[in-house]
């Protein structure tokens, strides 16, 4: 065994074992996923950041209206980030059909990200309970009483999120992203099952405001807004909560390319945490004890298969390369039935019976979450989403993680 | 308590980690196994054509059964070895290098046991030696070797009964090879060597080898 097979190895066993887990911590809790403790009505305050949102903010605030829950105690604050587009226009006619229940904070100047304008409905939101949510996104009509109760039950609770799924499928890339997002949500809530929330996301998330003030509200230098709070409100000796009944549907990018950039900028604002609390690894608790270490081996492992791939990849096609030209300048058989390798060996078995593992992984998941009738999850759109869509992640890192070290990054 | 899930997770990881590589040295364990029962009859059909020899020489039995019999074993440790060459091209848990090692020392003989032939006999075929570096990474090399294997692959097909191939690693730490590598003078790798005179270590063409060939009548 050379070490490329030795590194191809220890691949296998990491996957095997962050999908294991996965699956032992479900088993013992598969019956208790969907449940949440009751939660009881008390006012809440909902922020919405804003920023050329006009084709989907009337339908995020129409959501807002029909939530289940007793709507005077629901105070809606929407800051506009400096728009270009009449979303302030549509904000005006929900603000008179609604005058008492929505208010509109314009911002001086835009700034570049959805942190600031969230700190400042935070500091203007009148009551403890704060639910953040985007102007692309709608929460089912229940998400906000399913999720308070995770407030009400511990004061360490500090927010909560819900399952994040993806909203339309017109695309291709959207219909991957249906299945990923159903796989996010479910693996989400199995990392709450052992208190290892490590985000909570952008579309529809719960805090209580006493705490983000205590650690000092969203910082608004990082991409990922949204993992950096969790991260620093665990270190202040806070926790997160997932409710996976409670349901949020956002918009997904619909074409490759803007895919490509919000992925890059997640990936950024996941290297900015990792830097950020990198004195934490190791220590006790969730945060060092588990997150940040798993954070930091995706990236290594990510930047480091990445490398050894190219690596094998270029040298098999140099190789290619010059054997060809030979041959054809020679007048040698280009290819003949022996060139093709009919020798499965140990590494390939292992590689087929990880794939089927990660196979049943997804069909499982995608049950639990009720999509696997959906449309979107075809047998063919799972498989490209495990063999492609997955595989072009540690692409994304490294073009992270250039940006990141050059300094040349925005929202 | 979910959180024991980590431990376990782990000693089932280990567990199903450790039977798929027992597995696996169980299966190559086989494979390596059929290579060996193979090397043994090779090494047998070997030694019996060496007694072929000596009983032709003997008895003065034609050269004809004797060439014969030198081309069918030349062939088949051809086919056999480059079908090891396959197999441990593509990775695996165990070492085939005392299995080249074997192959390598055969072909030798063969060598030996063609040249002796030809002296014998004067018989009209051309020994085609080619040596090739086993453990080398260089991507030149590697990407010659594949071209080099092909040529010659094609250089048999187009002249089966006139081209003994003798392929040998010359970088297996034999001894035998090392004193034949350095009797016939070869520095540069891969080499093509036919009949001991002439040296290809540059891009020969199929048709430039088969023009030396013909040239070469036999020597």
């Amino acid at each position: 065994m050379n070490f490329i097979e030795f590194v191809f190895y220890a691949y296998i066993f990491v996957a095997l074992y962050m999908t294991s887990l996965l699956i032992f911590i479900w088993f013992p809790n598969r019956k208790k996923l969907f449940e949440h403790p009751l939660g009881k009505p008390v006012p809440v305050s909902i922020v919405m950041p804003c920023y050329n949102d006009s084709a989907t903010i009337g339908e995020a605030i129409d959501s807002l209206m029909h939530l289940k829950y007793p709507q005077e105690m629901i105070e809606i604050i929407i800051v506009d980030d400096k728009s270009q587009d009449n979303s302030v226009k549509i904000v005006e006619k929900y603000i008179k059909q609604y005058p008492n229940k929505i208010k509109l904070i314009m911002n001086a100047k835009n700034s570049g990200g959805a942190a600031e304008p969230t700190n400042i409905g935070i500091k203007a939101a009148k009551y403890n309970f704060i639910a953040v949510t985007d102007a692309d996104s709608m929460p089912e009509p229940d998400a906000l009483i399913k999720m308070i109760g995770f407030l009400q039950q511990e004061n360490k609770v500090a927010a909560v999120t819900c399952a994040v799924m993806a909203r339309g499928s017109k695309t291709f890339m959207q219909k991957i992203q249906v299945i990923e997002y159903s796989i996010i949500a479910w693996n989400r809530k199995l990392l709450d099952c052992v208190g290892a929330v490590y985000v909570t996301p952008g579309p529809f998330a719960l805090y209580r405001k006493s705490a983000l003030l205590d650690v000092g509200l969203f910082d608004t230098k990082n991409l990922t807004q949204d993992i950096e709070i969790v991260w620093r409100l665990r270190s202040k000796g806070y926790t997160a909560r997932m409710c996976l009944d409670a349901r949020v549907y956002s918009e997904t990018p619909q074409k490759f390319k803007q895919w490509w950039k919000q992925r890059v900028r997640w990936n950024i604002g996941g290297t900015q945490c990792l830097v950020k609390y990198k004195k934490f690894i190791f220590r006790s608790g969730m945060l060092g004890g588990f997150i940040l270490p798993f954070f930091s081996l995706s990236l290594f492992l990510g930047l480091f298969g990445l490398g050894i791939f190219i690596y094998l990849f270029a040298k098999r096609i140099i190789i290619k390369y010059l054997a060809t030209k030979y041959a054809i300048s020679g007048g040698a058989t280009l290819l003949r039935f022996q060139d093709l390798s009919i020798h499965p060996t140990v590494l390939n078995f292992f590689g087929i019976a990880l794939f089927l593992w990660g196979f049943i992984f997804t069909l499982i998941g995608l049950g639990i979450m009720n999509m696997r009738k959906s449309p979107e999850a075809k047998i063919l759109n799972i498989l490209f989403y495990l063999l492609i869509y997955l595989a072009i992640y540690p692409f994304i890192m490294i073009t992270a993680l250039y940006k990141y070290l050059r300094g040349n990054y925005s929202w | 308590m979910s959180k024991h899930a980590f431990w376990r997770a782990f000693i089932f990881t280990v567990s199903i980690f450790g039977i798929g590589l027992m597995l696996g040295f169980f299966l190559e364990g086989v494979q390596s196994d059929n290579i060996y029962s193979r090397i043994i009859i090779t090494e047998l059909n070997l030694l019996d054509d060496q007694l072929t020899q000596e009983v032709i020489q003997d008895y003065n039995v034609s050269c004809v059964s004797s060439r014969n019999s030198l081309f069918d074993f030349a062939d088949r440790i051809y086919f056999e070895a480059a079908e090891i060459e396959e197999i441990d091209s593509t990775g695996r848990l165990g070492d085939l290098t005392v299995l080249h090692k074997r192959y390598d020392l055969l072909r030798t003989l063969l060598l030996k046991e063609a040249r002796n032939l030809k002296k014998r006999c004067g018989e009209d075929f051309h020994i085609v030696n080619y040596f090739y570096l086993y453990n080398s990474n260089d991507i030149e090399i590697k990407a010659k070797q594949n071209y080099f294997s092909k040529l010659l692959f094609d250089l048999k097909e187009n002249n089966p009964e006139t081209v003994l191939l003798v392929p040998i690693a010359a970088d297996t730490d034999l001894s035998s090879v090392e004193i034949l590598v350095n009797a016939l003078d070869i520095r540069t790798y891969p080499s093509i060597v036919i009949n001991d005179l002439i040296v290809f270590t540059e891009i020969p063409t199929l048709s430039e080898l088969e023009e030396k060939l013909s040239l070469e009548k036999f020597a």
